[in-house]
């Protein structure tokens, strides 16, 4: 039995070389892998205050000591590196089959720096990395991209081997561009895309043999162990849900709850939810599931529209999320257009919760615009370019959108605004508050008017607006693992949201999916990360001190780069929603309660972590960063 | 007097609608709404639905987007244009 090594391979495009890093067992402890090691790295090596496009910055792609082993639906990777959407920390987090192949590749991360002249890609296999022209791909959607590169390695099945990539809005530095893998796997938020498009990295395909059993500390206990994981996760309810409907099975509920987002957040209800509701796809352009590398579950919905104006091929999704911005916050009922501008946004490498919102953001700027609020100089430009571009963005017009997905991926026209994400794009023509974004980073399909912890949650997600820090959803809509209201203003609201946040960054550390945290705990993953990583002494409390590290290490980051502040957009904190459970209700009033609380409880002054919490989780190297 | 009654992923193939508008006499509850579809629409619904007089886990009823339990449960009085959800409790998305 041996102690787990984790291997990264620092990749410098500049001069098309790489180098081998090993990483300490000590520091491996402390960060544990994915979003945690991305965040050490993220400030060992990321120059203060830079330009998300200087050279200097990095892309770190870096799977956990969990991911590939079948410890249950690990078939996940995490980004890490500046966002050039926000200006902070960026990261993201994608499944599929990318990062298991990555593992079995024979390295448990990449570490990319530098910029090359021109655009590359990268073969990875057993060990060896090999940098490959790719002029010939540079232009190309996700789809092609990755159809040629399986034909030069050929390796033609999608089962075996995989491939990360970017689509033209990556390559043109859309700050709303994702990094793809599988085709339709998407490392979606903050922008991380256009780093690569930025450094010319447009693929990368990995492939080997490795045998992440045998380097296991005690391999005969990881299998005993998993299997009694997997047995508690696929007994849970919510596992037999998410096989059943996917993800879409939340549009009538949150609907019902007064929580869906509707017409650029200025509602809450939306009356034709039901036709963009998982009940309506199991019934319409379903085909059959499918599920990331090892997972059972198999949340993914695959989908086709045979025939008509929106007819697209047999495909991935569309998800909850990327239903709602292109459903409710755009009046769109139409589900088979929203399948249609799912698969051209994976297509050209957007994170469609962005796009979603900066359409949306658009449409309400264009009315604005056609009723004379708008400054004159403004209305102009904004009517030319419109005019230019040859769409009518007018509240539900579907053929607009899909219009736009080409004209903000090539950066054309008004695309060129688009392609900046919605707070560029409103403070562009002069009314900021029309773009719904926390720190930069566009709102998921949840309104904390109506879900009141959510106020915490988005406020307070280092990344900004993201529904992923901290799931209270859960809490507030489910009564799971415990019961609230969401409309209560109950303050033990706070300590489960930081609870959470702290237990959601190990499981983006570990990396798992966070569809298996719902029925377990930190207790339930512990034995499977000794068996692994032969961490023998490690506790639950050594495990939940790890996540609060990370989390003050990523705000440790983020403070030093700008103005940081822990807020709600301005229509959300202030206007309040017209009708339903949670009329009358402002986001101003739920954030005013809980956040002085949840600094008292983070031992934050103001936003900022204290010196004292700072020595107490052992940071004390980044006190002075 | 009129209401609107919605139900979700279970009870959507269980009933085999998405919305029925019924119009259901003054100071019925939700237990006498229970009963009445029990009755004259899905013979079964009060028992999928409740354990003697509460509500049955994973199950979810709301009344206007807001619980049952928030109100007076199963004996919450129903009111004209009320919007009633029944649901199965299992729903979380990321």
């Amino acid at each position: 039995m041996r102690f787990l090594e984790f291997k990264l391979a620092r990749i410098n495009l500049s001069d098309h070389n790489w180098k081998e890093v090993k990483i300490d067992d000590k520091l491996l402890r402390k960060f544990i892998g994915g979003r945690g090691l991305g965040t050490y790295l993220a400030l060992k090596e990321i120059p203060k205050g830079i330009d998300p496009f200087d050279k200097e910055n990095k892309i770190y792609i870096l799977t956990g000591p969990l991911t590939g082993t079948g410890a249950f639906e690990t078939g996940r990777y995490h980004v890490v590196g500046k966002s050039p959407l926000t200006g902070f920390l960026g990261d993201a987090n994608s499944g599929g089959d990318f990062g298991p192949w990555l593992r079995f590749s024979g390295f448990d991360g990449l570490i990319i720096e530098g910029k090359s002249d021109y655009p590359i890609w990268l073969r990875i296999e057993d060990g060896d990395i090999k940098f490959n022209d790719a002029s010939s791909l540079w232009g190309k959607g996700v789809h092609h991209t990755e159809k040629i590169i399986r034909e030069k390695v050929k390796i033609s099945s999608e089962t075996i081997g995989s491939i990360l990539s970017i689509g033209p809005a990556g390559e043109n530095k859309s700050k709303i561009a994702a990094i793809m893998n599988d085709r339709y796997r998407a490392a979606g938020r903050t922008g991380l895309g256009a780093v690569l498009g930025d450094k010319k990295l447009k693929a990368i395909w990995v492939y080997g043999k490795r045998n992440l059993l045998k380097e296991m500390y005690d391999s005969k206990k990881f299998i005993s162990e998993a299997k009694k994981l997997t047995d508690k996760i696929m007994g849970n309810p919510v596992s037999q849900a998410l096989t059943q409907l996917g993800t879409l099975v939340l549009m009538n509920m949150t609907n019902a709850l007064g929580g869906l987002p509707t017409k650029n957040w200025t509602h809450g209800i939306y009356d034709k939810a039901f036709d963009i509701s998982g009940e309506h796809l199991a019934e319409s352009y379903l085909k059959t599931r499918k599920g990331c590398w090892g997972c059972t579950i198999q949340c993914s919905r695959v989908t086709e529209v045979p025939e008509g104006p929106y007819k697209t091929p047999i495909s991935e999704g569309p998800e909850y999320e990327s239903t709602w911005a292109h459903g409710a916050n755009l009046l769109i009922d139409d589900i088979s257009s929203i399948i249609k501008m799912n698969y051209l946004e994976n297509d050209m490498g957007f994170d469609t919760i962005s796009f979603g919102n900066t359409v949306s953001t658009l449409m309400e700027l264009y009315e604005l615009a056609k009723q004379g609020k708008l400054d004159k100089d403004k209305e102009k430009e904004l009517i030319e370019l419109i005019n230019m571009s040859g769409i009518e963005p007018s509240w539900g017009n579907k053929d607009a959108i899909i219009q736009l997905i080409y004209l903000a991926a090539y950066r054309n026209k008004i695309g060129d605004l688009v392609a900046e994400g919605a707070k560029r794009l409103a403070e562009h023509f002069g009314r900021p508050d029309v773009a719904i974004h926390v720190k930069g980073l566009e709102l998921p399909a949840y309104d904390p008017r109506a879900l009141n912890s959510m106020s915490l949650s988005y406020a307070t997600a280092n990344r900004g607006g993201c529904h992923l820090r901290s799931y209270s959803v859960a809490f507030d809509m489910i009564g799971s693992p415990e019961k609230w209201d969401p409309l209560a203003k109950d303050i033990k609201k706070v300590k489960g949201v930081k609870e959470q946040q702290d237990w959601f960054t190990i499981v983006d550390s570990l990396v798992i999916c966070k569809f298996n945290v719902f029925g377990t705990g930190p207790s339930d993953y512990l034995e499977v990360l000794k068996a692994i990583t032969g961490w023998e002494d490690m506790t639950e409390n050594e495990l939940m001190t790890t996540g609060e590290r990370i989390y003050n290490a990523e705000r440790l980051f983020d403070v030093k780069e700008g103005e940081y502040k822990d807020t709600l957009p301005k229509r959300l904190l202030e206007e309040s929603l017209p009708e339903g459970p949670a009329k009358g209700h402002t986001g101003k009033e739920w954030l005013d309660f809980f956040l002085p609380e949840y600094y008292k409880l983070r031992k934050w002054d103001n936003g900022i972590p204290t010196e004292e919490i700072i020595r107490k989780l052992d940071l004390e190297e980044f006190l002075n960063r | 007097m009129k209401i609107k009654v919605r139900f979700i992923l279970d009870y959507y193939k269980y009933i085999g609608k998405f919305e029925l508008n019924l119009d259901i006499p003054d100071k019925f509850t939700l237990i006498d709404l229970i009963d009445y579809i029990d009755k004259n629409i899905k013979k079964g619904f009060k028992e999928k639905l409740l354990n003697e007089n509460s509500i049955k886990y994973p199950n979810m009823i709301l009344i206007n987007g807001r619980r049952a339990e928030f109100f007076e449960n199963l004996n919450t009085k129903l009111n004209e244009n009320d919007q009633i959800i029944f649901s199965p409790l299992a729903y979380f998305a990321l």
